[in-house]
């Protein structure tokens, strides 16, 4: 099997194509596919330039023939590939943090979406807001970049549909430096004392720098807040502080210290070949892989027909870090368990429980009515 | 390479939103529109007023030398077609130098035929689908370039389908203009063969509804399927001809002991009707010579309950 992958670049994670294609080749070596399977690469950049993303997804497809092509891009840009695909009959899987979500979710046959679901574990964080304690107010803090992504409308959307009000919103504009300071948010905490929730979405080194600022505010410990997944990733979490004196929830796609067999044998197989604990971007790598695992056992049947691989992937259930994971009939994502972490006041550990009850929540956000118009940044979220 | 310029060929509405976007991008040279087409040419005329786009009105027989003249003229590089009635030869829709492309309100292979939006409605499938595929010398054959689907609710009626499938229409052909920016290459997919259906213009036996065959489901379809331009799905109640318009099917209503087509309930606004399964149907609008009528309004006439549609 040949696959070709679009690889990632950016700034802020500087080794989101490494760590990715690290899971993969751990993946390979753990199921020792490395013979059975040849990879061909090309950079994208940040993923915004349909042009680009065009080009080089030609020359895997055309050129060099790849059976399957691995694209870590977002959605704004899928669309000019789809003619590519069909005339070539090839499978497509898109892989990204999942901080959007398509207008349209009725799937292209040749297309499926393994993601980390940042816009949907927002959903879900937005209900788990408006549900907790009497409070309806809330606080919306995110980045001029965060902010770009579909992610925030779904936190916001969830907590409002569920009875919460929108008092106040932060964007904040500065890069993550040792400037950081959030002072316009501090006045509208100390003016309005209504206000005790925070839904935040920011990516993980500016997630540390607003949690090391809240907690300098006096009355920090009033404050509860309801965070990104990105801000709940260890290095966020971890940022040099003895103890936060508010608390965070929030749901999160995967965890290190999820208990199943399938996230053990992933870290233990990731920190053998790579002395290192893996990342999300190293889960999406050994993910996809056990996706073309799956995919080239199959092959003696359906061959590399694009429609008949997405029909074997419907009929599966794989076991992956994260849990069962499933291919949704209706939209073509693949489907996972989610976490809810938190932190309470005071304490240093996170704690993480698998949530079972998300599949009617997915049901309404996936079902949505498309919103008219929409804006945002066209590259892939995280890749700046 | 040169920004590719575009001519559309064009015979009712669904065709606006990709005309607004190719106007928009100041990429339309010139609009062709059969001249039996009389209220759609007024229409674009007054949309167009003052945009300086041509707007050539052609017969069957002028069609193909009229867009020959007209594609040389503004050098046109693409050609567009979104419901046109005329056949091109292969002499005319091989001019513009990147192809002839026509978006089908159907998909492809599995809609073929003039008609596709009523097809899929009353096949009730919940979602409808549009193609764009090259032109070649058969109908709907050319290879697939793109297919996209929009969700269709039960209530849908054709008008609606109509709009959502423009707006697909002009999604799709946004689609194809950013890769003409940066290819002169379209890539396109042969129609599978054992997948191609081909449906024919509904006829007037297609639009009847049939009592004693059809479940309430089937015949909300046809409903809506009918809805406008139709004026609704026919049928007949004590040798009066109408057409029912605006219905919807009632589960709760136990009507064992009726046969499909009695009226079990009748108000001031709406009439009930058996239909197979122990089904019902609710109907709130009628059409009749004498114009648009709440359903109850046949009381007003005579028709009371026990009596049989057929």
């Amino acid at each position: 099997m040949n696959i070709g992958i679009l690889l990632p670049r950016s700034d802020a994670h500087a080794n989101i194509g490494i760590d990715f294609l690290a899971g993969l080749k751990t993946l390979f070596a753990a199921e020792r596919l490395q013979d059975e399977i040849q990879i061909f690469t090309e950079s994208v950049g940040f993923g915004g330039v349909e042009k680009a993303v065009y080009e080089n997804a030609e020359k895997l497809l055309v050129i060099e023939d790849v059976d399957i092509l691995i694209a870590f891009i977002d959605l704004n840009v899928i669309k000019v590939l789809e003619p590519l695909l069909a005339a070539t009959n090839k499978l497509m899987i898109v892989v990204n943090p999942g901080a959007n979500f398509p207008q349209n979710w009725i799937p292209q046959p040749g297309i499926i979406y393994l993601t980390l679901q940042q816009a949907f574990n927002c959903w879900l964080t937005g209900k788990y807001a408006a549900t907790q304690s009497e409070g309806k107010n809330a606080l919306m803090a995110t980045s001029f970049y965060d902010c770009g992504y579909r992610h925030s409308e779904a936190m916001v959307s969830n907590f409002v549909r569920n009875e919460g009000v929108i008092t106040f919103n932060y964007i904040h504009d500065q890069k993550a430096s040792e400037d950081f300071n959030i002072d316009r948010l501090k006045i509208f905490l100390e003016e309005d004392s209504d206000t005790d929730k925070l839904l935040c979405i920011f990516d993980s080194k500016p997630a540390g720098l607003l949690y090391k600022s809240i907690n300098e505010h006096k009355e920090a410990s009033q404050l509860s807040l309801f965070a990104s997944p990105m801000m709940l990733e260890k290095t966020a979490i971890d940022f040099p502080q003895t103890s936060f004196k508010f608390s965070i929830d929030g749901y999160l796609p995967w965890h290190a210290d999820i208990q199943n067999d399938a996230n053990a044998s992933f870290i233990k197989s990731y920190e053998n070949a790579k002395k290192k604990m893996p990342g999300i971007f190293s889960l999406l790598g050994w993910e996809a892989g056990i996706i073309l695992q799956r995919l080239l056992a199959e092959s003696v049947h359906t061959g590399y027909d694009a429609s008949e691989q997405v029909s074997v992937l419907k009929a599966a259930s794989i076991e992956s870090p994260r849990g069962e994971m499933k291919l949704d009939d209706e939209t073509h994502f693949i489907l996972t368990p989610t976490y809810l972490a938190s932190l309470p006041a005071g304490s240093e550990t996170l704690l993480i429980n698998q949530q079972d009850d998300w599949y009617e929540e997915w049901a309404f956000f996936s079902t949505r009515p498309p919103e008219k118009i929409i804006s945002g940044w066209t590259n892939t979220y995280l890749c700046y | 390479m040169e920004s590719p310029t575009y001519i559309l060929l064009c015979g009712n509405r669904l065709a606006i939103p990709v005309m607004r976007s190719l106007l928009f991008q100041n990429k339309l040279a010139a609009i062709i529109i059969p001249e039996k087409c009389k209220a759609f040419i007024e229409q674009v005329d007054i949309l167009l007023k003052g945009a300086g786009i041509p707007i050539i009105s052609v017969n069957e027989k002028s069609t193909s030398k009229v867009l020959a003249a007209t594609i040389k003229k503004h050098k046109v590089t693409v050609g567009l077609i979104v419901t046109y009635s005329y056949k091109l030869p292969p002499e005319v829709y091989n001019l513009p130098s990147l192809g002839f492309f026509n978006i089908h309100p159907g998909p492809l292979p599995e809609y073929r035929g003039p008609d596709p939006i009523f097809q899929q409605i009353v096949r009730r499938e919940k979602k409808i689908g549009l193609s764009i595929h090259k032109l070649d010398s058969g109908f709907d054959s050319g290879d697939v370039v793109l297919t996209d689907f929009t969700s269709l609710a039960a209530e849908d009626t054709y008008g609606i389908a109509m709009t959502k499938l423009s707006e697909l229409a002009a999604d799709m052909l946004a689609v194809l203009m950013r890769i003409f920016e940066f290819s002169s290459l379209i890539p396109a997919r042969k129609q599978v063969s054992t997948k191609v259906a081909f449906y024919q213009k509904q006829s007037a036996e297609d639009v009847v509804i049939y009592w004693q065959e059809m479940t309430a489901d089937e015949i909300v379809a046809l409903i809506n399927a009918c809805n406008p331009w139709n004026n609704g799905a026919a049928t007949s109640i004590n040798n009066i001809q109408l057409k029912l318009l605006i219905a919807e099917k009632e589960s709760t209503i136990d009507h064992s002991n009726e046969k499909p087509g009695a009226i079990i309930e009748i108000d001031s606004d709406e009439i009930t009707i058996a239909t197979l399964n122990n089904e019902a149907l609710v109907v709130k609008t009628i059409y009749m010579d004498e114009g648009f009528l709440a359903a109850g309004r046949l009381s007003a006439i005579g028709v009371i309950v026990g009596d049989a549609f057929n």
